[in-house]
């Protein structure tokens, strides 16, 4: 069943004013969480909310492309998008990130937290640096809620290190719902777009695929994978980041798992009510992966996949054809731990320099990154534009061509 | 949907509009700007002459913040701009929220004031009064060492040593009974604060209790006042004065001993009540954490507990009905009395006193069945 709306801006009758306005909420709009963002080719912003169990697609079509794409650079993101939403920037939890493929502006999902309930924003940040609200009740809208939405009271359950008991930190992990994992990354591929998550009654790991523009008709599939490090097969803990490449002469979904399996998956294996037997074709170890950005590189297909706990990693797309499927009956029993020697498993690519840490990135344009890096020293969140084929800051750096020596001696 | 678009304007909050600070047009502002008492109200603010060619945001804007962060290379908050003859109004996209400053700029003549504000808290509407001592109770021990008082609503810190006075028989206050310290002893939200009596006047031969002697005597009677006009936190109310007399009683100089409580044993399979009766009065605050209820198996028995009869005893009511069999009664070591005794030492004691070793008591109590 077709869920349209359409919302307009009510024409206010200003007097004089020609001032440019903008509501957090819109008469029809009832999005209640922004955390995940995808953009479709042309600039359609799917955005996942986790509370109302439904993906939003807002038309931000019909724009142009900048002359040339020019790298954004701004120093305490966090402080200045709060500064927008006039909160402190304590009350704002960044959720997302991602370019508008056409004109090369920064979207980032937020949640802005007030007194006594949390909001949901879109900030834009344009290839001028200025960072503004999305005016999200003045686009044209879609809605499609997700079926077997899983239940919203459930909460992990708490564990400690190993034997240890778990600790305070451990135990608040318990107030947080299941759901917030039912939407974690969404990939837009050719007219279709595939969401991960977990899902149904028993909060399952589970591939949704809908057409775009909606429908009201989507498939869900649930995903086993052999998971090497944990030496266990795995139903339940969600794909975290993904993208959709052509592997060995098909559409396949690169998909990567906490502590560290990266599986594929065929796109025509996504049907509803599969059970679909991912392969893992790699394993890092340890850590859990953020964001998955696809781009090119001395003209390779390439996967940058960052984790909050590893150096990113470059994967080479080419690695991944005839990669060998891992099952149980290539280990020996017994989990598997970075320093374990059959870690990393697989064709992983290489870990690459960072400097701080890449809360979310993706690709601002052909040779260029974009992300939320958390500086190591400052412990700021900086809007950093970098080289793709090097995405790192030299301000914290000091190596020998930082003395005036070595170019005084170099010139002689 | 695109030809909808179309008709819909853009949005644009930006920090562009700063840029343009020496070029504004001059403007004269008259009236007052009319700041929120509530986090979804207008700010606004009335011009002598209707703005014709400038845009709102050249008159107003609203920032996150003290005046003295404000405003360079900082973002206004986002909101609607109205112009309704010469009133520039601004509702802001989101309802501000209680408890931020935030800095309203106004321009004028290329002039710019800045104006603080705070939305304060729906809280300001409970009057500030002291709801409670403790240890209450008409009789307190000689060597009592914490006092209490429990406040309405947050209260404005660094006060307590002009409005709280312990005073005697006569109406002479003592002005040297009270610990001071730098930081008051407050609870997190301000609600609690903790008076202590000055050690030194307790302990038996250090040079305070020689000099002025203990701050209370047995057989007499004192009161703690809290004066009237002590501020609460918001600055919306101050109290009313408070009195609280107590009669004082002998000195606590044993340890405290579980084998002196009086613990009546629930019937199995009810909600009953488990009441512990003490032989002293116990720190009210302490008691709130210092015991556990644990069932036959180890596990913790989720209920909720009140301190009854001034610290004289413990009542809990267990969440489920109790099972059947054993209970274990868990005692922090380190809960006090109310003049400072724990399982382990007395607060005064002598310098070469052995230290009581265990972290808990614990009391093993049957549950009552039918048979009983």
């Amino acid at each position: 069943m077709q869920n349209l709306k359409v919302t307009a801006l009510a024409s206010v009758a200003l007097a004089l004013s020609t001032a440019t306005t903008a509501l957090a909420q819109g008469a029809d709009l009832d999005l209640k969480f922004a955390g995940a963002l995808e953009f479709a080719d042309t600039g359609t912003l799917f955005v996942g909310d986790n509370y109302n169990g439904a993906i939003y697609a807002f038309d931000i079509t019909g724009q142009s492309a900048p002359e040339a794409v020019m790298p954004v650079n701004i120093g305490d993101i966090d402080v200045k998008i709060a500064d927008v939403l006039g909160v402190a920037s304590s009350a704002l939890a960044i959720n997302d990130m991602a370019v508008h493929p056409v004109t090369a502006e920064i979207y980032v999902s937020v949640t802005r937290i007030g007194n006594f309930e949390s909001a949901p924003a879109i900030i834009k940040v344009t290839q001028g640096g200025e960072i503004e609200l999305l005016d999200l009740t003045s686009l044209p809208f879609q809605k499609q809620a997700l079926d077997n939405f899983p239940d919203q009271e459930t909460t992990f359950r708490p564990r400690g290190l190993g034997k240890n008991p778990p600790l305070i930190r451990d135990l608040a992990k318990g107030d947080i719902k299941l759901s917030s994992l039912a939407i974690m990354d969404m990939e837009f591929h050719e007219g279709e777009l595939f969401v991960s998550g977990v899902a149904f009654d028993n909060f399952l790991s589970t591939l949704r695929r809908m057409p775009y523009p909606f429908t009201g008709t989507q498939s869900a599939a649930n995903v086993e994978m052999y998971h090497i490090s944990h030496d266990q097969y795995e139903t339940r803990a969600p794909i975290r980041a993904m993208s959709i490449q052509e592997i060995d002469g098909k559409a396949q979904l690169v998909a990567a798992y906490t502590c560290s399996p990266v599986v594929l998956i065929d796109l025509d294996d996504i049907v509803d009510g599969a059970k679909i037997s991912a392969r893992t074709v790699m394993d890092y170890g340890n850590g859990q992966p953020l964001d998955m950005v696809s781009y090119s590189l001395q003209g390779n297909e390439m996967l940058f996949l960052t984790s909050n706990s590893r150096s990113p990693q470059v994967i080479p797309v080419a690695g991944l054809n005839d990669a060998k499927a891992y099952t149980d009956a290539d280990f020996s029993r017994g989990g598997q731990m970075d320093l374990s020697p059959t870690m990393p498993a697989g064709p992983v690519g290489k870990a690459v320099m960072f400097d701080g840490m890449s809360l979310h990135i993706d690709a601002l344009s052909e040779n260029l990154f974009v992300s939320l890096t958390r500086d190591m020293y400052t412990g700021s969140l900086n809007l950093d534009s970098n080289a793709s084929m090097f995405p790192n800051r030299l301000h914290n750096l000091v190596a020998e061509f930082d003395f005036p020596q070595y170019y005084a001696e170099k010139s002689e | 949907m695109i030809s909808m678009r179309q008709h819909l304007r853009r949005i644009a909050f930006g920090i562009s509009c700063l840029m343009g600070l020496s070029n504004t047009p001059a403007l004269a502002t008259e009236g007052r700007l009319t700041l929120p008492e509530t986090g979804d109200a207008t700010i606004a603010i009335t011009l002598k002459d209707p703005l014709t060619t400038i845009e709102p945001t050249d008159v107003l804007q609203v920032f996150v913040g003290a005046s003295a962060a404000c405003c360079d290379g900082r973002s206004p908050v986002a909101g609607r701009y109205t112009v309704s003859g010469r009133t520039v109004s601004f509702d802001p996209a989101f309802g501000l929220v209680e408890g931020q400053i935030y800095t309203v700029m106004i321009r004028d003549q290329n002039a710019r004031d800045l104006t603080e504000f705070t939305i304060h808290p729906k809280a300001t509407a409970v009057p500030a009064q002291v709801l409670a001592i403790h240890p209450g109770g008409d009789s307190i021990p000689e060597n009592t060492l914490r006092f209490y008082i429990h406040f309405s609503t947050p209260m404005q810190p660094h006060r307590s040593t002009d409005f709280i006075k312990l005073v005697d028989e006569t109406g002479t206050a003592d002005t040297a009974a009270f610990m001071t310290f730098k930081q008051e002893l407050w609870n997190d939200d301000r609600t609690r604060l903790t008076l202590l009596m000055d050690p030194g006047r307790i302990k038996r031969g250090v040079a305070t209790n020689l000099a002025l002697g203990p701050a209370l005597l047995e057989g007499k009677s004192y009161s703690i006042v809290v004066e009237d006009g002590w501020p609460s936190a918001n600055g919306k109310d101050v109290t009313s004065r408070f009195e609280k007399a107590f009669l004082v009683g002998p000195a606590l100089r044993s340890l405290p001993a579980t084998e002196n409580w009086r613990v009546n044993a629930p019937a199995a399979h009810s909600r009953a009540p488990l009441v512990i009766a003490f032989d002293r009065p116990f720190d009210h605050h302490l008691l709130q954490s210092g015991i556990g209820v644990l069932d036959g198996a180890g596990q913790p028995v989720p209920g909720s507990l009140s301190v009854e009869s001034h610290g004289l005893s413990w009542r809990f009511v267990p969440r489920d009905d109790w099972t059947s069999g054993t209970l274990n009664i868990t005692v922090d070591a380190r809960l006090e009395d109310v003049a400072g005794n724990n399982f382990r030492d007395l607060l005064d004691h002598a310098v070469d006193t052995e230290i009581q070793s265990p972290d808990q008591r614990v009391i093993t109590l049957e549950l009552k069945t039918a048979s009983d």
